[in-house]
């Protein structure tokens, strides 16, 4: 009895020998799945890097276009007179309803101003595109803030004149507002 | 006591006794190249992924070149015009760099001697050059530069000489290519790579301040942009009567 238990028990003496020869080592399934978990974290953590520097170049050339979009429509503004001499006639603005900037001929003629950099009218006419490859187009805004006196000066509140150009970016939506006190000047004649 | 070569001969011995029940497992030549295939296939693919990387990062910097170039012909040109006492003749050309002759500005610099009239040594002029519609073009500044070692009087007898030009000078469309010419005129580049400008001016009798609306198209690396910008001059002089 107790011989053939031990014949059931045990195998026989080749297949064990087989299953000797035919048994290599190497990973196990649970091996493997850290192996590839890490693989992934890796390239994920790389991924997000690359993928973080890429929108900050993008934000970085976005402000720079906005900057310059902002800075060109404050130096148009700069070259107008907050008043007009009495004997002229002030033309409308953008508040009645005039878009062509070429016609605008005072600062506040330029409050509620709204533009894309997509379609922005030259002073010529013409019509440039200024997006620079971004994925969207920059959007101009202005308002212009009647007698700005600053703090700590007097004088008229008609001759001072708050100015600000925002520029909303694309895709991000962020803006970059420039503002500019403008006070009242003549040109000798 | 055992000399070193005796202790080399036993271990020796030592080996070869272990035989071939002792061998040591290897690859098989199956293995190996299943391992080198494998290995060659993830370092290619490191290898694309490295180069993307450095792709992007050369981009990324070549971007950036291109964008600081710009932002300083932007700087220049306002540093140029924002000071000055009179924008003069205006040639407007174009942002395609497809019309002759391309743009260009007359500039009464400064009223260095304080007479509110213009001498040849404050006038200067902004020009886009060179092989226009090209990335080879590009804008110049130029303006008159006497020796140094020049007294002001005789610097004041060469303003009031000719060739000199004078204040109605500064409005003749002749005065670009005329300045360009004349002695002790000197040439700074403002911006390269610039295909294309077009130059419009605002003033007039009712104009409080002359401003100057650039345009223009840059064409580096590949890379085109469009860059826009007005400048107005801070402290004009009066418009002479006939350019009222």
């Amino acid at each position: 009895m107790a011989r053939s238990t031990a014949a059931i028990s045990r195998p026989p003496a080749r297949f064990a020998r087989t299953a000797r020869r035919t048994r290599r080592a190497g990973y196990t399934l649970a091996e493997s799945l850290i192996a590839s978990v890490v693989l992934a974290i890796a390239i994920v953590a790389i991924s997000g890097t690359l993928a973080a520097s890429y929108q900050q170049n993008t934000t970085r050339g976005n402000t720079t276009t906005a900057i310059n979009l902002a800075q060109q429509l404050m130096e148009e503004i700069a070259a107008k007179p907050i008043a007009l001499p009495a004997d002229q006639v002030n033309k409308p603005g953008w508040p009645q309803g005039q878009t062509d900037r070429r016609l605008y001929d005072t600062v506040d003629d330029y409050n509620g101003y709204a533009d894309f950099s997509s379609s922005i009218q030259a002073a010529d006419g013409t019509t440039v595109n200024l997006s620079n490859g971004s994925n969207g187009s920059f959007q101009r805004s202005v308002t212009v803030q009647s007698g700005a006196v600053p703090a700590g000066l007097t004088g008229p509140p008609a001759d001072f004149v708050m100015v600000t150009v925002t520029v909303k970016m694309p895709q991000t939506e962020q803006n970059i507002s420039v503002s500019q006190l403008m006070t009242r000047v003549t040109r000798l004649r | 006591m055992q000399t070193p070569v005796v202790q080399l001969r036993q271990s020796s011995s030592d080996s070869r006794r272990r035989g071939p029940g002792h061998a040591r497992g290897g690859f098989t030549l199956m293995e190996l190249v299943m391992g080198m295939i494998v290995t060659g296939l993830v370092m290619s693919a490191i290898a694309g992924l490295l180069s993307a990387v450095a792709m992007g990062w050369e981009q990324n910097g070549r971007s950036q070149a291109n964008s600081v170039h710009r932002v300083q012909a932007h700087a220049r040109i306002q540093r140029i015009l924002k000071g000055v006492k009179q924008l003069g003749a205006v040639r407007h050309g174009s942002i395609h760099g497809t019309t002759t002759p391309p743009a260009a500005v007359m500039i009464w610099k400064s009223d260095d001697n304080g007479d509110n009239k213009v001498q040849f040594s404050e006038l200067a002029l902004l020009v886009h050059e060179g092989a226009i519609g090209t990335p080879q073009a590009y804008v110049s500044f130029y303006d008159v530069a006497f020796p140094s070692s020049w007294s002001a009087a005789q610097r004041a007898a060469y303003d009031s000489t000719p060739p000199g030009l004078t204040q109605e000078d500064l409005y003749k469309s002749t005065s670009f290519d005329d300045f360009r010419m004349m002695m002790y005129v000197r040439k700074q580049l403002v911006a390269s790579n610039v295909v294309g400008v077009a130059f419009t001016r605002t003033d007039g009798a009712d104009i409080t301040r002359p401003s100057l609306d650039y345009v223009l198209k840059f064409t580096k690396d590949g890379e085109t942009h469009v860059e826009y910008g007005t400048t107005a001059v801070r402290t004009p002089t009066t418009l002479p009567a006939s350019q009222r």
